[in-house]
């Protein structure tokens, strides 16, 4: 009877989507319906900007943990009633802030480390690298027109025109792969996959900070602030070309949850801890000097976290089963098939470190040594067809290799290319950089810099003549203007880390049986 | 039933033939008149073991002890549990959780792809293809040979906004777009237990708090009105801008 009650309904609706105004509906053709396979979703950001208010935070916090242990958990000395599970505070031996965590205690004399509140970041804000805002400053205070060292000054900006552009979106898509295995075999997997742009334009990211250190416990209110520390941080450059993969983890004796994150970043970096007008009052949004503090110039770092498909981000619980548990960057498997492709230097090598390509001495364009260490150094230095080797020049550019995305760097400053096998290319055109250099590298900059007014000593004073002849050794001491000494602004140079390689990493967490 | 069956025949009918028949197609100004047809505009509010106070400010529930306190196997109840693949009974446990979303005047509208390039484009257009060649099968039109721009030329999309501001100046009160708020007292492991609960029930390690302390906490905000300064507050943001959302 339910049937032909269904059979009923199922009639009336196809009569009524088969009367006449249905019949003048459009059909979709099969080549629209086949249009969208379902592979992938794209998201394209146009006039992109998103900002918190200045004075909306993320924070650190922590709440009060239970402190009655007369359940079952509880019941059990040494740690609960289930086998290996329980708290370590039982009914016998309860929690007691006084003799766990004396400093937590309030009493007046004892001061917190870290508790609520005392870390703070203000005002997330991602925002064009323009300095046209008249609220530009955290404080509502005008930042328009030229500031700070190539638009450092400001921490706000307009919209962000083509932040990620339709014809280069973030796309996320399912997508297989045929990589190495943790077994050392090689393997087609599925993949979820977060792609960023491949190009983008450089936009600013920026927050204010506040550190409460070492407040007094008994002290509350905004009063307190008189511990606070206000500190501003501005990037400047963007994460093209960043990869975030999920997927079920080749191990097969732990299928678990795997997570890959190759973090490409670039740009400039400042940090300044100089306020226009001191407030240290918690909570209140200043404005900070457009100049003062330590900046990082053209930088550029390449931090590979995961491999398809033998290395993966993976969460597990620690063997004590208190409550913690770590987050891991697996162990590089010692497995031949795995470690000499991932020490070779081009993309189908499997032959390792000691293979042909590390050893080999060929010149010639396309082939061997040249090739590999053009393709090595090049596609992420921006060589471009300058980039030769044992005199050759080598023309073609050439995809990422398996080293170049097992071996991550940093680099600060743009010399990319040392000795006289890189010529000058985009990255080195800098060249060395000046003490009072501005435009690249590793420099502080003192807040006298706008007025040229020495604020403090880049360099220890350094005695120059030490005489005993008068019988004193009292040295002659340097000039206290001359070389640096006395300073606004003082240049470190440049710096690189090359060949960083990831062979296991575990953070694990204490906090959860405190 | 058969009364049931002579109903919803007789409403088939009616929908259908006779009555269908008799309709006319709309004009243009009438379909002009149809509300809707320039895109949607909604507001979204999200409240997880939380609601707004008189002043309009985040609280935890009261009705779950403000999502605080309770005992190891009887916990306030504003948790929240991750579990992963081989890890069978063990949880990411999120306590003291509560939130609120609030996101004013979102317009979705359809949009149209710009044929134009920008001068971002990805080389070979390689992320719409199946291979990552630039010559392999495009995903976007299916054909081979890779994909040029102009598989995207026209391709409809969707269009996420918000109500646009007057003005790219920043201004106190252009901070409307969302409001957020967001709690996570403590997280740490906790394992299902087959008999912690009452009368020796099992409980999941997302009902338990075993453990004695915290992994983390974390705490979205702002600094309290000073016409309220004990009460928590919501996080103004503002966001600029479209996202144009397309599958292929």
């Amino acid at each position: 009877m339910l049937n032909r009650l269904i059979k009923t309904a199922l009639l009336a609706c196809a009569s009524l989507l088969a009367a006449s105004p249905a019949a003048a509906m459009t059909a979709l053709d099969d080549e629209e319906l086949v249009e969208h396979t379902g592979e992938g979703l794209a998201f394209a950001l146009d006039d992109f900007r998103f900002l918190m208010s200045a004075d909306s935070y993320i924070e650190q916090v922590g709440s009060a943990v239970p402190t009655n242990c007369a359940s079952v958990g509880c019941t059990s000395a040494g740690g609960g009633g289930v086998a290996g599970v329980g708290p370590v505070w039982t009914t016998t031996v309860p929690y007691n802030a006084a003799a766990h965590n004396p400093r937590s205690v309030a009493t007046a004399g004892n001061y917190f480390s870290f508790v609520r509140g005392d870390l703070r970041w203000y005002g997330l804000s991602i925002s064009s690298t323009s300095n046209d805002q008249t609220a530009g400053n955290w404080d509502g205070s005008t930042c328009v027109g030229a500031s700070g060292i190539d638009g450092l000054g400001c921490p706000r900006g307009g919209y962000v025109d083509n932040f990620s552009p339709y014809d280069n979106p973030y796309v996320l898509r399912a997508f297989s792969y045929s990589d190495i295995l943790y077994d050392g075999t090689t393997g087609a997997r599925t993949v979820l996959e977060l792609l960023a742009p491949t190009d983008q334009p450089f936009y600013r990211f920026s927050f204010w900070g506040e550190t409460e250190a070492g407040k007094n416990v008994t002290c509350t209110g905004t009063a307190c602030g008189t511990r606070t520390l206000k500190s501003q941080s501005i990037i400047q450059g963007n994460a093209e070309g960043s990869v975030l993969r999920i997927f079920q983890f080749s191990n097969a004796a732990d299928p678990t949850f795997g997570l890959y994150y190759h973090s490409f970043l670039q740009g400039d970096y400042r940090f300044t801890v100089k306020q226009v007008a001191t407030n240290d009052t918690i909570g209140v949004p200043v404005a900070f000097d457009q100049f003062e503090g330590i900046h990082f110039k053209n930088v550029r770092a390449f931090l590979p976290l995961g491999q398809l498909h033998y290395q993966a981000i993976t969460l597990d619980d620690t063997p004590a089963k208190n409550g913690n548990f770590f987050v891991e960057l697996t162990l590089l498997p010692d497995t031949a098939g795995v470690y000499n492709a991932h020490y070779a230097l081009n993309a189908n090598d499997v032959s390792g470190y000691g293979g042909s390509d590390y050893t080999g001495t060929g010149a010639a364009v396309g082939s061997g040594y040249a090739t590999a260490l053009y393709a090595v150094r090049c596609p992420l230095l921006n060589c471009g067809a300058s980039f030769t080797v044992n005199g050759v020049a080598n023309a073609a550019r050439q995809p990422a290799t398996r080293y170049a995305t097992t071996h991550g760097y940093v680099r600060w400053g743009d010399r990319a290319c040392n000795g006289s096998s890189c010529t000058a290319g985009a990255d080195d055109a800098g060249g060395v950089n000046t003490t009072d250099a501005v435009n690249d590298g590793i420099f502080f900059l003192g807040s006298g810099y706008a007025a040229a007014t020495t604020t403090f000593q880049s360099f220890a004073r350094r005695p120059t003549v030490i005489s005993m002849a008068t019988g004193s050794a009292v040295p002659t001491w340097q000039n206290s203007t001359a070389n640096g000494v006395n300073r606004y602004r003082v240049n470190l140079g440049d710096a690189r880390i090359e060949g960083l390689m990831l062979h296991k990493l575990r953070i694990t967490s204490l906090g959860a049986n405190l | 039933m058969n009364v049931i069956r002579s109903m919803v025949l007789f409403l088939g009918y009616l929908l259908s033939g006779a009555v269908l028949a008799g309709m006319s197609p709309m004009g243009e100004r009438e379909l002009g008149s149809v509300t809707g047809q320039e895109g949607a505009a909604l507001d979204l509010d999200l409240y997880i073991n939380a609601e707004l106070n008189a002043n309009g400010n985040p609280q935890p529930l009261v009705s779950l002890s403000s999502c605080a306190g309770g005992t190891p196997t009887q916990p306030n109840p504003c948790f929240l549990g991750l579990s992963f693949n081989n890890r069978t009974g063990e949880w990411i446990t999120i306590k003291d959780f509560y939130a609120t979303l609030r996101m004013f005047d979102v317009f979705i509208d359809a949009a149209n792809i710009n044929p134009a390039a920008t001068t971002y484009q990805n080389p070979g257009m390689d992320r719409f293809e199946a291979d990552n060649s630039g010559t392999g099968r495009c995903l976007v039109d299916g054909s081979l040979g890779g994909c040029g721009l102009d598989v995207l030329d026209n391709r409809p999309a969707l269009k996420l906004s918000f109500r646009p501001h007057a003005s790219p100046l920043i201004t106190a009160a252009s901070y409307r777009d969302i409001s957020w708020f967001m709690n996570i007292g403590r997280v740490s492991a906790e394992y299902d237990c087959a008999a912690c609960g009452a009368g020796g029930i099992q409980r999941f390690g997302y009902q338990l708090d075993q453990a004695t302390g915290s992994v983390l906490g974390l705490r979205i905000a702002r600094v309290p009105a000073a016409a309220a300064p004990a009460e928590l507050r919501a996080a103004a943001i503002r966001v600029d801008g479209n996202m144009l959302f397309f599958g292929f």
